[in-house]
C-alpha cells in the first residue's frame, strides 16, 4: 500500500496528531489544499502486463504474493544480442548472459526485464530524494529510465528530488533462477523510500522470479531436435524417416539436426520456459534448456559434452542455457541425470489440489538418485512438484523406458502410457495356443550390426522367445518392479485403469538389471497432437499383420493419434534406447499460467 | 562320411565363430561410446546369437586381456558379456575360468556377479556358498533354482544385515523364485518348495526391514508369486505391521504376473 493520506490541509497537520506529513518540508503555502507525501511504488501486481498508476489493482495488496496478484520477474539469463562466446569450458560458458553484466543489453533485453514506476509527488520540498533496496539483496538488479537511457540504479544512488516529483520508470532483471529454495525461495521485497526531513517514508512491493517449467505431452513440438551423425547411415536414414514422418503431422514442426556424435537426444538436454506476464493475456517468455548433469571425465569439462549445446547453440534472444551439477554424483547412477529420466506428467487435479503445470517425474530412491543439486534445483522451482519412482532395477534407469503421456478425449485431457511385459507374454502365449509358436520375430534384425551382414541375428519364433529364461525371468521382474512404478502414479494422480494404454513388450537381462528385449515402443516421440512417433516392434506377424503393431495402433486410434513406425533397431535398440530417447523437442509455451497455480 | 561331414561343418561353424567373437571385439569401443547405459549391451545377445560352438573362442578372448584404448566400461562390459554368454551354455569347461574371476576380489562388481552366475548355471552351489558375503555373488546366484540356494540366501538373511545388502538378498529370492523362469525350465521337481521357501523369507524381509528393502521384498513376492505366500502374511500379521501386511496382500491378490 502505498503511503497516501489524501487531500490533506497543512494547517491541520499539527492539531491531527503524528503524521508522516508532518516530516516533511512541503511547498505550499500554510493554509491552501495540497497532496501529502506520495510514496507509491507500482509494479505489475494484477498481471495484466502494464504498470499503471491509475489502477488500484496495481496496488492493493502489494506486500503479499498469492495466487491472485503479486509481480512476477524473469532471471534475464538469455542473451539478447547474442555476444556471449559460443566456445568455451563447463566452468566459463555459464558465466555469460544478459544478467552478468550491469548493462542493459539492447532493447530487446528491456523486455525481458519486470517494470516498476513511482508515482510523482509533485508538490515534494526541495532536499527531498528517493532511494530503492531490494531484500533480499543479491538476486536482482533495478534499472532506471533516464529519458531514452535506462541504467543501473543500485541502492547507493538517490532519486532526484525532480525524479520524486515527477516519478520515474525503473525496470528489475532477476539475476539468476531459484536454485536452492531453502536459501532463496524466489522472493524479493522492492521497497521505495523517501528520505525528507527527518523520518524517511517506504512502499514495498513483493515480488517472485519466474520458476523454470519443463514441457509435457499436451502442447506440441514447436521445433524438434535429433542428432545426425555423420557419415553414418542409420543415423542418416533415421533423420530422413524422422523428418518425413514430421512432415506428415498437422503441425509438421521443424527437425533440427545436431551434429555431433552423442545420439541421446533426449538425455543431453531439456528443454523448458520462464514465463512472466505479459499485455492482453500473453505471457512473455524466456525458453530455457538444461544441459545433462552427468559427470563424464575429469578437468574444467566434466559434464556430458553434447549438453554444452544449452549455451554455445540454443543461447540467444529470449533463450537461456542452464547448468547445475556436483562433482561428487553417485558414480552407478549418473546416468539418471540423462533427462530420459525426466519426464513431466501432464496437467491435472487430485480433489481440491490443481497441479496445472502437472508435476515432474523422475527416477529417484535414496539408493540410487541422481545428481542432488541438480534434484535441488527441480525441487526448487515449486510449481511442477516432484514424483519420484524406482528405475533403478534399468539398466539405464529412466522413466522414459516404460511411462510416457499423450493427449485424449477424456475427463482427465491425457492418458497414461505404460509398459506391460505379462500382456506381451499373453500375446504370445496366444499365438502358440493358435498353433503360431514357429513365427518368427525380429527378422532380419541382428544384435550386432557390423555391417558385413555378421550372423548376430536376434530372430526367433514366439516358442523360442517363450522358452528364453533370461527373458521370461527379467520380464516378470518387470512385471513387479512396473506394477510399483504405477502405484505411485496413481497415488500421486488419481489415474485410473481406463485412463491407462498398456504397451506390451518383454524385457532381458544385462548384467543383472532390465532392458526392453523387444523394440520399447512406449519410448516414443510425441511430435503432436495425432501423432505417436514410435519404434517398429519387429513382431510376428499372423496374416501379415504385427500383432504388437496392430494392438498399439488400435489403442492410439480410440484416443485420436496414430502411430508413426520407424526402424530404431540397429541405431538405438540395439544400443538400449529408443525413439525418445534419440529426440527432443521445445513446445508451445501452455497457456496455463504459473503464476495462478497458487504454488 | 557323415562323421566327417560334421567334423568339417563343426569346424566351419568354429572358424565363423572365431571370427564373429573377434569382430566384435573389434567393436567395443564403438558399442560403449553409444551406450545409453552404464554399460553397452549389444555384446551378451550377439555372442550368444553364435551359439554353443562359439564357447571355446569367447573363453580365449577373456585371457586376451583389454585393449589399451578401451574405457573402464568397455572393459567390464566386454569381460562381464562373455562371462554371462559363457554361462548361458552351462558348459563345464568354463568353471575353472568362472572360478578363476571370483578368485579375485578386487575384479569389477558385473564382472564377479556373471561369473557367479555362470556358476550358478552350472548348479554348482558348493563353489558359490564360501563366497556368499559378496554382494555380486548373491545378485548372481539367483539362477541356480534350487532348495539350498533359498536356504542359503534366508540364512545371510537371518543374520539381518545392512539395508544394501539385504536388498541384494532379496533380488536373489525372488530370482530363484521366479515364477516365470521356472516355466521354462524341464527340471521343475522342486519349483513349488523353491518359491515357497523363497516367498517365506521375503515375508520376513518385509516385515523385519522398510524403505527400499521392502518394497523390494514386496515387488519380489509378485515375481515369486507362490501359493504360500497368504498363509504366510497371515502368520506374519501375528506380530508383523498389519496394515503394511494387509496392503501386500492386497497387492498379491492382483498380482499382475497371473
Amino acid at each position: 500500500m502505498n503511503v497516501r493520506l489524501g487531500l490533506f490541509v497543512v494547517l491541520c497537520a499539527a492539531a491531527c496528531g503524528p503524521s508522516v506529513a508532518e516530516d516533511f518540508v512541503t511547498t505550499a503555502p500554510i493554509g491552501e489544499v495540497v497532496a501529502l507525501p506520495l510514496v507509491d511504488l507500482r509494479a505489475d501486481v494484477n498481471r495484466d502486463g502494464i504498470v499503471e498508476l491509475d489502477n488500484a489493482t496495481d496496488d492493493a495488496d502489494e506486500e503479499t504474493w498469492d495466487a491472485q496478484h503479486g509481480a512476477v520477474f524473469l532471471a534475464n539469463i538469455d542473451d539478447d544480442l547474442q555476444r556471449c562466446p559460443g566456445t568455451g569450458t563447463d566452468q566459463t560458458l555459464p558465466l555469460c548472459n544478459d544478467a552478468s553484466d550491469d548493462q542493459l543489453n539492447g532493447p530487446d533485453d528491456l523486455l525481458d526485464l519486470a517494470p516498476l514506476k513511482t508515482a510523482g509527488w509533485a508538490n515534494a520540498g526541495d532536499g527531498v530524494t528517493g532511494g530503492i533496496s531490494v531484500t533480499p539483496a543479491g538476486h536482482v538488479r533495478i534499472f532506471k529510465k533516464t529519458g531514452a537511457d535506462v541504467a543501473m540504479f543500485d541502492e547507493a544512488m538517490r532519486l532526484t528530488t525532480d525524479e520524486v516529483r515527477a516519478g520515474v520508470e525503473l525496470y528489475l532483471e532477476g539475476k539468476d533462477i531459484v536454485r536452492d529454495s531453502e536459501s532463496w525461495d524466489g522472493y524479493v521485497n522492492v521497497t521505495l523510500s523517501i528520505y525528507g526531513a527527518g523520518a524517511t517514508l517506504t512502499d514495498t512491493v513483493r515480488m517472485r522470479v519466474s520458476p523454470v517449467m519443463t514441457f509435457h505431452h499436451l502442447t506440441p513440438a514447436e521445433t524438434s531436435y535429433v542428432t545426425r551423425v555423420t557419415r553414418d547411415s542409420w543415423s542418416s536414414s533415421f533423420v530422413s524417416s524422422l523428418r518425413t514422418l514430421l512432415n506428415a503431422t498437422p503441425e509438421a514442426s521443424p527437425l533440427t539436426e545436431i551434429p555431433g556424435n552423442d545420439i541421446w537426444a533426449q538425455d543431453f538436454f531439456e528443454t523448458g520456459y520462464m514465463a512472466m506476464p505479459a499485455p492482453n493475456g500473453q505471457q512473455h517468455v524466456i525458453r530455457t534448456a538444461y544441459r545433462s548433469a552427468g559427470i563424464e571425465t575429469n578437468g574444467s569439462s566434466p559434464l556430458r559434452a553434447a549438453g554444452q549445446i544449452v549455451f554455445t547453440k540454443f543461447r540467444g534472444k529470449d533463450s537461456a542455457g542452464l547448468q547445475a551439477y556436483t562433482t561428487q554424483q553417485n558414480p552407478d547412477s549418473v546416468s539418471l541425470n540423462s533427462y530420459g529420466n525426466t519426464e513431466t506428467i501432464p496437467p491435472f487435479k487430485l480433489g481440491d489440489v490443481d497441479y496445472p503445470l502437472g508435476r515432474l517425474l523422475r527416477g529417484d530412491i535414496p539408493s540410487f538418485a541422481p545428481d542432488p543439486v541438480l534434484a535441488k534445483v527441480f525441487e526448487s522451482q515449486k510449481v511442477q512438484p516432484h514424483v519420484y519412482i524406482d528405475t533403478s532395477w534399468l539398466l539405464v534407469g529412466h522413466v522414459d523406458e516404460t511411462i510416457s503421456f499423450l493427449k485424449a478425449p477424456n475427463a482427465r485431457g491425457w492418458v497414461l502410457l505404460i509398459n506391460d511385459a505379462a500382456m506381451a507374454r499373453k500375446m504370445l502365449e496366444d499365438q502358440v495356443a493358435a498353433g503360431n509358436g514357429n513365427v518368427q520375430m525380429f527378422i532380419g534384425k541382428n544384435w550386432y550390426n557390423d555391417r558385413t551382414g555378421a550372423p548376430y541375428s536376434a530372430t526367433k519364433t514366439i516358442s523360442q522367445v517363450l522358452a528364453d529364461t533370461d527373458v521370461m525371468a527379467r520380464s516378470a521382474a518387470a512385471v513387479a518392479e512396473i506394477d510399483a512404478q504405477l502405484q505411485i502414479i496413481k497415488a500421486a494422480t488419481g489415474l485410473t485403469e481406463a485412463e491407462i494404454i498398456r504397451v506390451p513388450f518383454l524385457h532381458f537381462t544385462a548384467y543383472g538389471y532390465s532392458i526392453a528385449y523387444q523394440p520399447g515402443f512406449v519410448n516414443g516421440f510425441a511430435a503432436g497432437l495425432t501423432d505417436f512417433v514410435a519404434p517398429d516392434p519387429f513382431g510376428p506377424k499372423i496374416g501379415g499383420v504385427d500383432i504388437f503393431k496392430k494392438d498399439f495402433e488400435d489403442k492410439l486410434t480410440a484416443i485420436g493419434y496414430h502411430a508413426r513406425w520407424i526402424d530404431d533397431w540397429d541405431l538405438y535398440h540395439t544400443a538400449e534406447g529408443e525413439v525418445h530417447c534419440g529426440t527432443n523437442a521445445a513446445r508451445v509455451i501452455p497457456s496455463a499460467k504459473w503464476w495462478e497455480g497458487g504454488r | 562320411m557323415k562323421t566327417l561331414v560334421l567334423m568339417v561343418s563343426l569346424m566351419s561353424s568354429v572358424a565363423l565363430a572365431e571370427g564373429q567373437v573377434a569382430s566384435l571385439r573389434s567393436h567395443v569401443s564403438e558399442l560403449d561410446a553409444h551406450k545409453r547405459g552404464r554399460w553397452t549391451t549389444a555384446i551378451k545377445p550377439a555372442l550368444l546369437a553364435l551359439g554353443a560352438e562359439a564357447v571355446p573362442e569367447m573363453m580365449a578372448q577373456l585371457d586376451l586381456g583389454h585393449d589399451a584404448s578401451w574405457s573402464a566400461s568397455a572393459a567390464e562390459a566386454w569381460d562381464a558379456s562373455l562371462l554371462e554368454a559363457i554361462g548361458s551354455y552351462s558348459d563345464a569347461r568354463a568353471k575353472p575360468l568362472f572360478m578363476r574371476v571370483l578368485s579375485d576380489a578386487g575384479q569389477p562388481f558385473i564382472v564377479q556377479r556373471a561369473a557367479a552366475e555362470g556358476l550358478a548355471k552350472l548348479g554348482d552351489l558348493e563353489a558359490l556358498a564360501p563366497v556368499i558375503d559378496r554382494d555380486a555373488v548373491v545378485e548372481g546366484i539367483g539362477s541356480l533354482r534350487k532348495l539350498a540356494t533359498v536356504e542359503l540366501l534366508a540364512a545371510e538373511l537371518a543374520k539381518k544385515p545392512g539395508e544394501a545388502r539385504a536388498k541384494h538378498l532379496v533380488h536373489a529370492l525372488g530370482e530363484t523364485g521366479n515364477a516365470w523362469a521356472w516355466k521354462t525350465l524341464r527340471a521343475r521337481g522342486e519349483e513349488q518348495a523353491v518359491r515357497n521357501a523363497a516367498a517365506k523369507a521375503l515375508v520376513q524381509a518385509f516385515v523385519t526391514y522398510g524403505g527400499e528393502v521392502r518394497q523390494a521384498a514386496s515387488n519380489a513376492l509378485l515375481v515369486v508369486d507362490s501359493a504360500a505366500a497368504p498363509a504366510l502374511i497371515a502368520q506374519a500379521k501375528v506380530s508383523g505391521p498389519a496394515a503394511e501386511l494387509d496392503a501386500l496382500q492386497t497387492r498379491l491378490n492382483a498380482n499382475p504376473l497371473r
